[in-house]
Protein backbone atom coordinates (compact mmCIF):
# COMPACT_ATOMS: atom_id res chain seq x y z
CA UNK A 1 0.00 0.00 0.00
CA UNK A 2 2.78 2.36 1.24
CA UNK A 3 4.39 1.50 -2.55
CA UNK A 4 1.19 2.21 -4.39
CA UNK A 5 0.38 5.66 -2.72
CA UNK A 6 4.26 6.91 -3.50
CA UNK A 7 4.21 5.29 -6.80
CA UNK A 8 1.24 7.32 -8.00
CA UNK A 9 1.40 10.74 -6.32
CA UNK A 10 2.87 12.39 -9.35
CA UNK A 11 -0.34 11.39 -10.88
CA UNK A 12 -2.45 12.72 -8.27
CA UNK A 13 -0.38 15.81 -7.51
CA UNK A 14 -0.52 17.03 -11.23
CA UNK A 15 -3.88 16.40 -11.83
CA UNK A 16 -4.89 18.29 -8.83
CA UNK A 17 -3.07 20.85 -9.37
CA UNK A 18 -4.41 21.30 -13.31
CA UNK A 19 -7.65 20.98 -11.72
CA UNK A 20 -8.16 23.16 -8.69
CA UNK A 21 -6.13 25.60 -10.56
CA UNK A 22 -8.04 25.62 -13.17
CA UNK A 23 -11.58 26.47 -10.77
CA UNK A 24 -10.85 30.24 -10.29
CA UNK A 25 -9.66 31.74 -13.69
CA UNK A 26 -12.56 29.30 -15.43
CA UNK A 27 -15.24 31.33 -13.15
CA UNK A 28 -13.22 34.90 -13.34
CA UNK A 29 -13.39 35.06 -17.31
CA UNK A 30 -17.21 33.79 -17.37
CA UNK A 31 -17.86 36.61 -15.20
CA UNK A 32 -15.23 39.16 -17.37
CA UNK A 33 -17.29 38.42 -20.75
CA UNK A 34 -20.45 38.38 -18.91
CA UNK A 35 -19.95 41.77 -17.80
CA UNK A 36 -18.85 42.91 -21.28
CA UNK A 37 -21.58 41.57 -22.91
CA UNK A 38 -23.86 44.32 -20.64
CA UNK A 39 -21.44 46.93 -21.63
CA UNK A 40 -21.62 46.02 -25.44
CA UNK A 41 -25.45 45.88 -24.65
CA UNK A 42 -25.93 48.72 -23.51
CA UNK A 43 -23.24 50.87 -25.65
CA UNK A 44 -22.88 49.13 -29.21
CA UNK A 45 -21.19 52.09 -30.77
CA UNK A 46 -18.34 51.58 -27.71
CA UNK A 47 -17.43 48.32 -29.30
CA UNK A 48 -13.76 48.35 -30.31
CA UNK A 49 -12.29 49.85 -26.35
CA UNK A 50 -14.80 47.32 -25.03
CA UNK A 51 -13.28 44.21 -26.67
CA UNK A 52 -9.90 45.13 -26.29
CA UNK A 53 -10.10 45.81 -22.96
CA UNK A 54 -12.44 42.99 -21.98
CA UNK A 55 -9.21 40.89 -24.06
CA UNK A 56 -6.64 42.34 -21.85
CA UNK A 57 -8.45 41.80 -18.61
CA UNK A 58 -9.00 37.98 -20.04
CA UNK A 59 -5.50 37.54 -20.32
CA UNK A 60 -4.43 38.84 -17.07
CA UNK A 61 -7.05 36.24 -15.95
CA UNK A 62 -6.18 32.97 -18.17
CA UNK A 63 -2.71 33.90 -17.21
CA UNK A 64 -3.38 32.47 -13.59
CA UNK A 65 -4.82 28.99 -14.86
CA UNK A 66 -1.79 28.89 -16.84
CA UNK A 67 0.26 29.34 -14.06
CA UNK A 68 -1.39 25.79 -12.64
CA UNK A 69 -0.66 23.87 -15.91
CA UNK A 70 3.13 24.89 -15.87
CA UNK A 71 3.50 23.40 -12.30
CA UNK A 72 1.37 20.48 -13.47
CA UNK A 73 3.34 20.33 -16.23
CA UNK A 74 6.75 20.67 -14.05
CA UNK A 75 5.71 17.62 -11.98
CA UNK A 76 5.07 15.24 -14.48
CA UNK A 77 8.04 15.54 -16.38
CA UNK A 78 10.91 17.04 -14.43
CA UNK A 79 9.98 16.29 -10.48
CA UNK A 80 8.71 12.16 -11.07
CA UNK A 81 12.17 10.71 -10.95
CA UNK A 82 12.90 12.67 -8.29
CA UNK A 83 10.43 11.71 -5.61
CA UNK A 84 12.00 8.80 -3.99
CA UNK A 85 10.08 5.50 -3.66
CA UNK A 86 9.60 3.78 -0.48
CA UNK B 1 -27.43 15.74 -53.07
CA UNK B 2 -23.36 16.94 -53.53
CA UNK B 3 -23.37 18.55 -50.05
CA UNK B 4 -24.82 14.99 -48.63
CA UNK B 5 -22.72 13.24 -50.37
CA UNK B 6 -19.21 15.67 -49.12
CA UNK B 7 -21.19 15.31 -45.65
CA UNK B 8 -21.38 11.63 -45.85
CA UNK B 9 -17.49 11.32 -47.02
CA UNK B 10 -16.35 13.44 -44.39
CA UNK B 11 -18.39 11.58 -41.30
CA UNK B 12 -17.44 7.89 -42.69
CA UNK B 13 -13.69 8.95 -42.65
CA UNK B 14 -13.98 10.40 -39.34
CA UNK B 15 -15.42 7.24 -38.04
CA UNK B 16 -12.75 5.45 -39.60
CA UNK B 17 -10.37 7.45 -38.19
CA UNK B 18 -11.50 7.02 -34.95
CA UNK B 19 -11.91 3.51 -35.38
CA UNK B 20 -7.87 3.50 -36.63
CA UNK B 21 -6.30 5.08 -33.99
CA UNK B 22 -6.02 4.07 -30.21
CA UNK B 23 -9.36 4.78 -29.00
CA UNK B 24 -10.62 2.01 -31.53
CA UNK B 25 -8.28 -0.87 -30.28
CA UNK B 26 -11.40 -2.13 -28.12
CA UNK B 27 -13.30 -2.73 -31.30
CA UNK B 28 -11.58 -6.16 -32.46
CA UNK B 29 -9.91 -5.15 -35.39
CA UNK B 30 -9.32 -1.78 -34.88
CA UNK B 31 -6.35 0.26 -34.25
CA UNK B 32 -4.73 -0.54 -37.14
CA UNK B 33 -3.53 2.86 -37.97
CA UNK B 34 -1.64 3.58 -34.64
CA UNK B 35 1.93 5.42 -33.79
CA UNK B 36 3.88 5.78 -31.27
CA UNK B 37 3.73 8.51 -28.56
CA UNK B 38 5.94 11.02 -29.09
CA UNK B 39 8.43 12.11 -26.70
CA UNK B 40 7.16 15.17 -25.18
CA UNK B 41 10.82 17.32 -23.92
CA UNK B 42 10.36 20.35 -21.97
CA UNK B 43 13.52 21.77 -21.73
CA UNK B 44 15.19 22.56 -25.65
CA UNK B 45 17.32 20.09 -26.90
CA UNK B 46 20.80 20.74 -28.67
CA UNK B 47 21.28 20.38 -32.37
CA UNK B 48 24.63 21.14 -32.45
CA UNK B 49 27.55 22.99 -30.59
CA UNK B 50 29.06 25.93 -31.96
CA UNK B 51 32.72 26.15 -30.70
CA UNK B 52 33.63 29.40 -28.87
CA UNK B 53 36.75 30.90 -27.07
CA UNK B 54 35.74 29.29 -23.52
CA UNK B 55 32.83 27.44 -23.90
CA UNK B 56 30.98 25.29 -26.68
CA UNK B 57 27.52 27.61 -27.70
CA UNK B 58 25.01 24.86 -28.02
CA UNK B 59 22.58 25.54 -30.38
CA UNK B 60 18.79 24.56 -29.24
CA UNK B 61 16.33 23.80 -31.55
CA UNK B 62 14.33 26.51 -30.12
CA UNK B 63 17.35 29.11 -31.18
CA UNK B 64 17.09 27.68 -34.78
CA UNK B 65 13.91 28.50 -35.42
CA UNK B 66 14.10 32.18 -33.72
CA UNK B 67 16.91 32.60 -36.01
CA UNK B 68 14.57 31.69 -39.04
CA UNK B 69 11.32 33.85 -37.93
CA UNK B 70 14.38 37.06 -37.23
CA UNK B 71 15.51 36.40 -40.85
CA UNK B 72 12.00 36.04 -42.32
CA UNK B 73 11.30 39.63 -40.43
CA UNK B 74 14.02 41.29 -41.82
CA UNK B 75 13.19 39.89 -45.19
CA UNK B 76 10.11 41.13 -45.46
CA UNK B 77 10.58 44.47 -43.97
CA UNK B 78 13.50 45.10 -46.44
CA UNK B 79 11.82 43.82 -49.29
CA UNK B 80 8.91 45.98 -48.19
CA UNK B 81 10.55 49.08 -47.45
CA UNK B 82 13.36 48.71 -50.77
CA UNK B 83 11.75 51.40 -53.37
CA UNK B 84 8.97 53.21 -51.71
CA UNK B 85 6.59 55.07 -53.56
CA UNK B 86 3.95 57.38 -52.63
CA UNK B 87 0.91 54.82 -54.69
CA UNK B 88 2.65 52.16 -52.29
CA UNK B 89 3.24 48.43 -54.17
CA UNK B 90 1.29 45.28 -52.70
CA UNK B 91 3.88 44.12 -49.72
CA UNK B 92 4.55 47.84 -49.02
CA UNK B 93 0.27 48.34 -48.50
CA UNK B 94 0.69 45.60 -46.22
CA UNK B 95 3.41 46.70 -44.26
CA UNK B 96 2.02 49.57 -43.69
CA UNK B 97 -1.52 47.95 -42.73
CA UNK B 98 0.53 46.91 -39.75
CA UNK B 99 1.67 50.01 -39.30
CA UNK B 100 -0.90 51.99 -39.07
CA UNK B 101 -3.09 49.28 -37.16
CA UNK B 102 -0.25 49.55 -34.49
CA UNK B 103 0.02 53.43 -34.54
CA UNK B 104 -3.96 54.09 -34.00
CA UNK B 105 -4.07 51.20 -30.92
CA UNK B 106 -1.11 52.69 -29.26
CA UNK B 107 -2.20 56.55 -29.67
CA UNK B 108 -5.34 55.46 -28.82
CA UNK B 109 -3.95 54.35 -25.50
CA UNK B 110 -1.56 56.80 -24.80
CA UNK B 111 -1.55 59.61 -26.69
CA UNK B 112 0.05 60.63 -29.47
CA UNK B 113 3.37 62.26 -28.16
CA UNK B 114 4.49 59.11 -25.72
CA UNK B 115 2.50 56.44 -28.68
CA UNK B 116 5.17 57.75 -31.19
CA UNK B 117 8.04 56.50 -28.18
CA UNK B 118 6.09 53.16 -27.36
CA UNK B 119 5.75 52.10 -31.17
CA UNK B 120 8.45 50.63 -32.28
CA UNK B 121 8.89 48.14 -29.34
CA UNK B 122 5.60 47.24 -28.43
CA UNK B 123 5.40 46.40 -33.09
CA UNK B 124 8.23 44.78 -32.36
CA UNK B 125 7.58 42.82 -29.96
CA UNK B 126 4.29 41.22 -31.32
CA UNK B 127 5.71 40.69 -34.85
CA UNK B 128 8.40 38.37 -33.09
CA UNK B 129 6.14 36.73 -31.10
CA UNK B 130 3.75 36.01 -33.86
CA UNK B 131 6.12 34.62 -36.17
CA UNK B 132 7.77 32.51 -33.47
CA UNK B 133 4.36 31.15 -32.61
CA UNK B 134 3.02 31.06 -36.42
CA UNK B 135 6.29 29.19 -37.29
CA UNK B 136 6.03 26.48 -34.63
CA UNK B 137 2.52 25.36 -36.46
CA UNK B 138 3.86 24.40 -39.63
CA UNK B 139 4.07 21.09 -40.54
CA UNK B 140 7.39 19.78 -40.58
CA UNK B 141 8.35 21.80 -37.46
CA UNK B 142 8.92 19.56 -34.79
CA UNK B 143 8.78 16.22 -36.79
CA UNK B 144 11.68 16.09 -38.80
CA UNK B 145 14.83 15.82 -37.19
CA UNK B 146 17.28 13.92 -35.57
CA UNK B 147 17.17 10.22 -34.13
CA UNK B 148 19.19 9.76 -30.80
CA UNK B 149 19.51 6.36 -30.24
CA UNK B 150 19.50 4.53 -26.88
CA UNK B 151 23.82 4.46 -27.01
CA UNK B 152 23.48 8.57 -27.41
CA UNK B 153 20.98 8.83 -24.68
CA UNK B 154 23.47 6.92 -22.31
CA UNK B 155 26.51 9.23 -23.30
CA UNK B 156 23.74 12.33 -22.53
CA UNK B 157 23.30 11.03 -19.68
CA UNK B 158 26.98 9.94 -18.46
CA UNK B 159 27.93 13.63 -19.25
CA UNK B 160 25.20 14.51 -17.13
CA UNK B 161 26.57 12.39 -13.97
CA UNK B 162 29.77 12.96 -14.36
CA UNK B 163 30.24 16.18 -14.71
CA UNK B 164 27.00 18.31 -15.23
CA UNK B 165 27.05 19.98 -18.52
CA UNK B 166 27.93 19.30 -22.16
CA UNK B 167 31.12 20.62 -22.98
CA UNK B 168 33.30 17.90 -22.70
CA UNK B 169 32.65 16.08 -25.47
CA UNK B 170 35.83 17.67 -26.85
CA UNK B 171 37.74 15.99 -24.06
CA UNK B 172 36.07 12.60 -24.99
CA UNK B 173 37.22 12.46 -28.77
CA UNK B 174 40.20 10.93 -28.33
CA UNK B 175 39.26 7.88 -25.89
CA UNK B 176 37.05 6.46 -28.44
CA UNK B 177 37.10 3.01 -27.06
CA UNK B 178 34.69 4.12 -24.08
CA UNK B 179 31.97 5.21 -26.32
CA UNK B 180 31.05 1.14 -26.22
CA UNK B 181 31.13 0.99 -22.71
CA UNK B 182 28.78 3.98 -22.15
CA UNK B 183 25.65 2.19 -21.42
CA UNK B 184 27.02 1.36 -17.99
CA UNK B 185 24.65 -0.60 -15.86
CA UNK B 186 24.38 2.46 -13.09
CA UNK B 187 22.64 4.48 -16.34
CA UNK B 188 20.55 1.65 -17.16
CA UNK B 189 19.25 1.60 -14.04
CA UNK B 190 18.40 5.25 -13.71
CA UNK B 191 16.96 5.67 -17.64
CA UNK B 192 16.55 2.05 -18.57
CA UNK B 193 13.12 2.33 -18.65
CA UNK B 194 12.59 4.94 -20.90
CA UNK B 195 10.72 3.99 -23.54
CA UNK B 196 12.29 4.58 -27.10
CA UNK B 197 10.44 4.47 -30.20
CA UNK B 198 10.74 2.33 -33.30
CA UNK B 199 12.04 4.03 -36.78
CA UNK B 200 12.14 1.70 -39.96
CA UNK B 201 14.68 2.60 -42.66
CA UNK B 202 17.85 2.21 -43.85
CA UNK B 203 20.64 5.00 -43.19
CA UNK B 204 20.16 8.49 -42.96
CA UNK B 205 16.25 8.53 -43.28
CA UNK B 206 13.86 6.66 -40.94
CA UNK B 207 10.36 7.42 -40.50
CA UNK B 208 8.21 6.06 -37.28
CA UNK B 209 5.46 4.35 -39.25
CA UNK B 210 1.70 4.42 -38.36
CA UNK B 211 0.69 1.17 -37.40
CA UNK B 212 3.39 0.17 -35.05
CA UNK B 213 1.21 -0.49 -31.93
CA UNK B 214 2.37 1.61 -28.38
CA UNK B 215 3.29 -1.88 -26.32
CA UNK B 216 6.33 -2.03 -29.57
CA UNK B 217 7.85 1.11 -28.00
CA UNK B 218 10.60 -0.54 -26.82
CA UNK B 219 12.58 0.17 -22.94
CA UNK B 220 15.93 1.62 -23.86
CA UNK B 221 18.10 -1.05 -21.63
CA UNK B 222 16.75 -3.82 -24.46
CA UNK B 223 17.54 -1.97 -27.40
CA UNK B 224 21.40 -0.55 -26.46
CA UNK B 225 23.48 -1.12 -29.59
CA UNK B 226 20.14 -0.96 -31.99
CA UNK B 227 20.43 1.68 -34.61
CA UNK B 228 16.41 1.43 -35.17
CA UNK B 229 15.18 2.73 -32.05
CA UNK B 230 15.47 5.50 -30.48
CA UNK B 231 13.85 9.41 -29.53
CA UNK B 232 13.39 12.15 -32.50
CA UNK B 233 15.37 15.36 -31.61
CA UNK B 234 13.72 17.63 -33.51
CA UNK B 235 15.76 20.01 -35.46
CA UNK B 236 13.42 23.39 -35.48
CA UNK B 237 10.71 23.98 -32.76
CA UNK B 238 8.41 26.50 -32.09
CA UNK B 239 11.01 29.44 -30.56
CA UNK B 240 8.37 30.18 -27.75
CA UNK B 241 7.87 26.95 -26.20
CA UNK B 242 10.87 27.29 -24.97
CA UNK B 243 11.10 29.50 -21.70
CA UNK B 244 14.34 31.21 -22.65
CA UNK B 245 12.54 33.04 -25.66
CA UNK B 246 9.83 34.00 -23.24
CA UNK B 247 12.31 35.19 -21.00
CA UNK B 248 14.25 36.61 -22.70
CA UNK B 249 11.36 38.91 -23.99
CA UNK B 250 9.63 39.63 -20.71
CA UNK B 251 13.07 40.50 -19.34
CA UNK B 252 13.29 43.58 -22.11
CA UNK B 253 9.90 44.54 -21.85
CA UNK B 254 9.97 45.33 -18.25
CA UNK B 255 13.70 47.07 -19.06
CA UNK B 256 12.07 49.38 -21.38
CA UNK B 257 9.47 50.17 -19.17
CA UNK B 258 11.67 51.18 -16.33
CA UNK B 259 13.56 53.35 -18.82
CA UNK B 260 10.50 54.96 -19.94
CA UNK B 261 9.69 55.57 -16.35
CA UNK B 262 12.86 57.48 -15.64
CA UNK B 263 12.56 58.98 -19.12
CA UNK B 264 9.27 60.72 -18.08
CA UNK B 265 9.38 61.67 -14.52
CA UNK B 266 12.95 61.75 -13.83
CA UNK B 267 14.96 59.61 -11.07
CA UNK B 268 13.15 61.10 -8.46
CA UNK B 269 9.62 61.31 -9.62
CA UNK B 270 9.72 57.58 -11.07
CA UNK B 271 11.72 56.65 -7.65
CA UNK B 272 9.27 57.96 -5.63
CA UNK B 273 7.09 55.31 -6.91
CA UNK B 274 8.62 52.40 -4.87
CA UNK B 275 10.30 54.23 -2.36
CA UNK B 276 8.51 56.63 -0.17
CA UNK B 277 8.63 58.21 2.91
CA UNK B 278 6.15 59.97 3.14
CA UNK B 279 4.20 57.37 5.59
CA UNK B 280 4.66 54.13 6.71
CA UNK B 281 1.81 53.12 4.36
CA UNK B 282 3.07 54.48 1.35
CA UNK B 283 6.44 52.50 2.12
CA UNK B 284 4.91 49.73 2.00
CA UNK B 285 2.82 50.43 -0.82
CA UNK B 286 6.07 50.93 -2.34
CA UNK B 287 7.49 47.97 -1.87
CA UNK B 288 4.64 46.36 -3.20
CA UNK B 289 4.86 47.76 -6.65
CA UNK B 290 8.38 47.05 -6.51
CA UNK B 291 7.46 42.93 -6.02
CA UNK B 292 4.83 43.60 -8.67
CA UNK B 293 7.18 44.75 -10.76
CA UNK B 294 9.19 41.88 -10.93
CA UNK B 295 6.22 39.62 -10.44
CA UNK B 296 5.50 40.91 -14.01
CA UNK B 297 8.16 39.30 -15.40
CA UNK B 298 7.20 36.12 -14.11
CA UNK B 299 3.90 36.20 -15.52
CA UNK B 300 4.53 37.54 -18.88
CA UNK B 301 6.76 34.50 -19.20
CA UNK B 302 4.80 32.04 -18.06
CA UNK B 303 1.83 33.55 -19.76
CA UNK B 304 3.17 33.17 -23.21
CA UNK B 305 5.32 29.84 -22.47
CA UNK B 306 2.60 27.83 -21.09
CA UNK B 307 0.41 28.56 -23.73
CA UNK B 308 2.54 27.96 -25.99
CA UNK B 309 4.01 24.93 -24.50
CA UNK B 310 0.56 23.52 -23.21
CA UNK B 311 -0.50 23.98 -27.08
CA UNK B 312 2.38 21.57 -28.49
CA UNK B 313 1.37 18.89 -26.08
CA UNK B 314 -1.97 19.29 -27.27
CA UNK B 315 -1.12 18.69 -30.70
CA UNK B 316 1.01 16.05 -29.95
CA UNK B 317 -1.32 14.45 -27.77
CA UNK B 318 -4.49 15.06 -30.34
CA UNK B 319 -2.47 13.86 -33.14
CA UNK B 320 -1.97 10.38 -30.93
CA UNK B 321 -5.09 9.93 -30.19
CA UNK B 322 -7.48 10.31 -33.77
CA UNK B 323 -5.02 9.96 -36.50
CA UNK B 324 -5.17 12.29 -39.69
CA UNK B 325 -7.80 14.14 -39.04
CA UNK B 326 -7.72 15.02 -35.35
CA UNK B 327 -5.38 17.26 -35.17
CA UNK B 328 -6.73 19.92 -37.62
CA UNK B 329 -9.09 21.98 -35.07
CA UNK B 330 -6.49 21.83 -32.96
CA UNK B 331 -4.28 23.87 -35.59
CA UNK B 332 -6.49 26.49 -36.03
CA UNK B 333 -6.87 26.56 -32.20
CA UNK B 334 -3.10 27.44 -31.97
CA UNK B 335 -3.20 29.76 -34.94
CA UNK B 336 -5.75 31.60 -33.06
CA UNK B 337 -4.22 31.52 -29.36
CA UNK B 338 -0.60 32.24 -30.77
CA UNK B 339 -2.04 35.44 -32.32
CA UNK B 340 -4.39 36.24 -29.32
CA UNK B 341 -0.89 35.82 -27.06
CA UNK B 342 0.83 38.00 -29.25
CA UNK B 343 -1.54 40.48 -29.38
CA UNK B 344 -1.24 40.43 -25.31
CA UNK B 345 2.25 40.68 -24.67
CA UNK B 346 2.16 43.77 -27.12
CA UNK B 347 -0.39 45.21 -25.04
CA UNK B 348 0.70 44.51 -21.68
CA UNK B 349 3.77 45.86 -22.42
CA UNK B 350 2.05 48.98 -23.93
CA UNK B 351 -0.25 49.40 -20.72
CA UNK B 352 2.63 49.07 -18.47
CA UNK B 353 4.48 51.92 -20.07
CA UNK B 354 1.48 54.22 -20.11
CA UNK B 355 1.08 53.45 -16.21
CA UNK B 356 5.12 53.81 -16.03
CA UNK B 357 4.78 57.22 -17.41
CA UNK B 358 1.72 58.07 -15.53
CA UNK B 359 2.24 60.68 -13.06
CA UNK B 360 0.38 60.14 -10.21
CA UNK B 361 1.08 64.08 -8.14
CA UNK B 362 -1.25 65.38 -10.42
CA UNK B 363 -4.92 65.21 -8.76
Amino acid sequence: MGDLVYGNITALAAALAIGLGAIGPGLGIGMLAGKAMEALGRNPEARGPIQQNMILAIAFAEAIAIYALVVAIIIIFVADSKIPTV
Amino acid sequence: MKRILIVSLLAIFFIVALIAGPLGSIVPGGGFFQSPVAHIQLPAETVFKLPLIFADYSVTNTSLSLWIAIFLLILVSFLGTRNRKDVPGRLQNFLEIIVEFFLNLVESVSGSKAGRKFLPLVMTIFLCVITSNWLGVLPGVGTIGLVETAEVLCEHKSHHLDHGEYNEDKAHHGNEDHHSSNCTDEILEEIGNEKLTPFKGQGFLKIIVPGTKDDETNKLSSVVGDNNSGRLLPIIRGASTDLNTSLAIAIVAMIFVQVWGFQALGIKGYGSKFISFKSPIMFFVGFLELIAEIARVISFTFRLFGNMFAGEVLLVAMAFLIPLIGIIPFMGLELFVGLIQAFIFAMLTLVFGVSAIADHNEH
